[in-house]
């Protein structure tokens, strides 16, 4: 039977990392839907609670997806170029290098000849409250300073998600080097602010009612032993679902009663708020100028 | 089919889903990717298996098809583990518009600029996601230690299906299964002929076809120490066969522990 080995082995230790966070929308957000005539809709979805069929606002984690991609794509290099220009590497059309930082953690493929497994997978996206989308009228209004009769705007309806929903998103990575994880930092950092469709843009870290308490965990371990902060998309409360997330950032197995920022034991380590917060800005800084500063 | 089927055991596995996920129905159509209402068999044995090499090693196999053909190699539990699917209690199937790849050897989604004469277009698909917030999963062995071991996976996420990534959130202990002939809910879906008639919805599955001899040798992956690389699972190939999803009470036999499980015992003989 023959017997096949994973990778070229890497010269660094394989990790499994975890990003948890509560976002919330800064301001109306279009994640489209459907198209129907004169009317654009946003992304909605129905979850079952209780017998019942609610309808909430959904942030897809696919689309989240490829927006981290494309950060990483159009990433400034030292050199000028784009960061996709210089590895060679855009969407479809990937490197599928095992090299190349985009694809060794998002996969790639090239048809017929190479597949590289994608290690990161994004979750999430069920917008906690149930506040249904608003639809507003817009219109396209011509540039021109005086304007004659001809130049009349063009109205359309279009749908948003209210301002102050808060999406639970998750990124997993699966058996990633620590340098490979410092492009998954950079791309979810990055893409915060470009989250959405036209404009306006942008989602922020939830910091809870204070304005203090970043909703954010991140793991690195080798054996998940800390509870998932998942806020389960049937929960329609903010304060419900802050509190399920805080109550199991902090439960560690073996390590009750620990509110502590930084958690760490044999072979997991647990990041919260602020530190998380830290971790991951740091990790963004080592692969700028790791990877977009290298000269070469 | 066999005949008899000896002392059987098994567990029930809850698999707690972090994303909308896409379980594909195949045949399909190209441009309406559609998704089964569950996690289908052959897909939990392969996510499982990822699983375990992640307790083994650290390390998940890679889906390489330079050097082999077009044929990348299976990974999947053992074939004396029947892994038998997990089921949601309630869900939605999420049905919505993607703009997808018309051919891969375009950069059309990476482009900052495009001008009319590129030619580079989108594919619009339409997409099912299964929104559901847990899956009942169950696997059955005759053998008991093996079955043990997979209590280790608790805890442990990968990615599923098409899309999305999940995690076992419990694994029940091991439970001694008896043939019984009584109504219950099946816990599962009813394969094959055993189906006809009942009222539910019916699928197309597809079961693995196993090259023959090989139960023994694949026992031994739980024997694997995290050095050794990964073996692969010596499939043929799938068969399909239908299925149906009953989801009231119907009696036939099932292998059931009395209380949570109650598999029919056909299952065994496709899965």
């Amino acid at each position: 039977m023959a017997k096949i080995t994973g990778l070229e082995k890497a010269d660094a230790p394989r990790m499994h990392f975890d990003i948890y966070a509560i976002v919330e929308g800064a301001q109306e957000l279009y994640f489209g839907h459907e198209v129907q005539v004169n009317v654009n809709l946003v992304e909605t979805v129905r979850v079952p609670i209780n017998g019942e069929t609610v309808e909430k606002c959904y942030l897809s984690p696919t689309k989240r997806r490829g927006v981290e991609r494309r950060s990483l794509i159009w990433a400034p290099t030292a050199g000028g170029q784009l960061l996709g220009d210089r590895q060679g590497c855009g969407v479809p059309r990937t490197c599928a290098d095992q090299t190349c930082p985009i694809c060794s953690v998002f996969g790639g493929l090239e048809a017929g000849k190479k597949t590289l497994v994608g290690r990161l997978v994004h979750g999430g996206g069920v917008a906690v409250q149930s506040l249904p989308p608003e639809e507003k009228q817009r219109a396209m209004h011509p540039s021109m300073i005086s304007k004659t009769t001809g130049d009349d705007p063009t109205p359309f309806k279009r749908q948003y998600d209210q301002p102050g929903l808060l999406f639970p998103i998750y990124n997993h990575c699966m058996s990633i080097t620590d340098q490979e994880f410092q492009a998954v930092a950079y791309a979810f950092l990055d893409a915060l602010a470009r989250i959405g469709a036209g404009n306006p843009k942008g989602v922020r870290i939830d910091n809870g009612l204070r304005g203090d308490e970043p909703f954010l965990v991140v793991d690195r371990y080798l054996t998940p032993k800390g509870q998932r902060p998942v806020v389960s998309p049937s929960v329609c409360e903010a304060e419900k679902a802050r509190q399920s997330f805080r109550e199991s950032a902090f439960q560690v197995y073996g390590q009750s009663g620990r509110n502590e920022p930084v958690i760490e034991v044999e072979n997991f380590t647990r990041c919260s708020g602020q530190e998380a917060l830290r971790f991951l800005q740091e990790q963004a800084d080592g692969f700028v100028n790791r990877v977009l500063n290298a000269r070469s | 089919m066999r005949d008899g089927i000896p002392a059987m055991y098994g567990i029930k596995m809850t698999i707690v889903p972090t994303a909308a996920m896409t379980f594909r129905i195949l045949p399909g159509s190209l441009l309406h990717i559609a998704t089964y209402p569950f996690l289908p068999p052959t897909t939990m044995s392969g996510f499982v298996r990822r699983l375990w090499e992640m307790e083994r090693c650290g390390d998940i196999p890679k889906t390489d098809i330079s050097g082999r053909g077009r044929n990348p190699p299976y990974y999947a539990m053992p074939s004396n583990m029947h892994v038998l699917g997990a089921f949601p209690k309630s869900y939605h199937i999420h049905r919505t518009y993607r703009q997808g790849v018309r051919d891969f050897k375009y950069t059309l989604s990476a482009r900052l600029y495009r001008d009319s004469s590129a030619k580079e277009v989108y594919q619009l698909h339409t997409w099912e996601y299964l929104v559901a917030e847990k899956l009942c999963g169950y696997v059955i062995s005759e053998d008991q230690e093996m079955l043990e071991q997979l209590g280790k996976l608790k805890n442990r996420g990968a990615k599923i299906g098409k899309e999305g990534y999940a995690f076992i959130d419990s694994v029940s202990d091991v439970r001694s299964l008896k043939r019984e002939i009584r109504s219950a809910v099946p816990s599962t879906f009813v394969p094959g002929e055993t189906g006809i008639g009942l009222s539910g919805d019916i699928y197309t599955l597809y079961r693995y076809v196993w090259k023959d001899g090989t139960a023994e040798e694949q026992g031994r992956l739980f024997e694997q120490d995290a050095e050794e690389g990964f073996t692969p699972s010596e499939i043929d190939g799938f068969q399909p066969l239908p299925a149906v999803w009953v989801r009231e009470q119907v009696e036939m036999e099932y292998l059931t522990d009395g209380t949570e499980i109650f598999v029919p015992v056909e299952m065994v003989n496709f899965f």
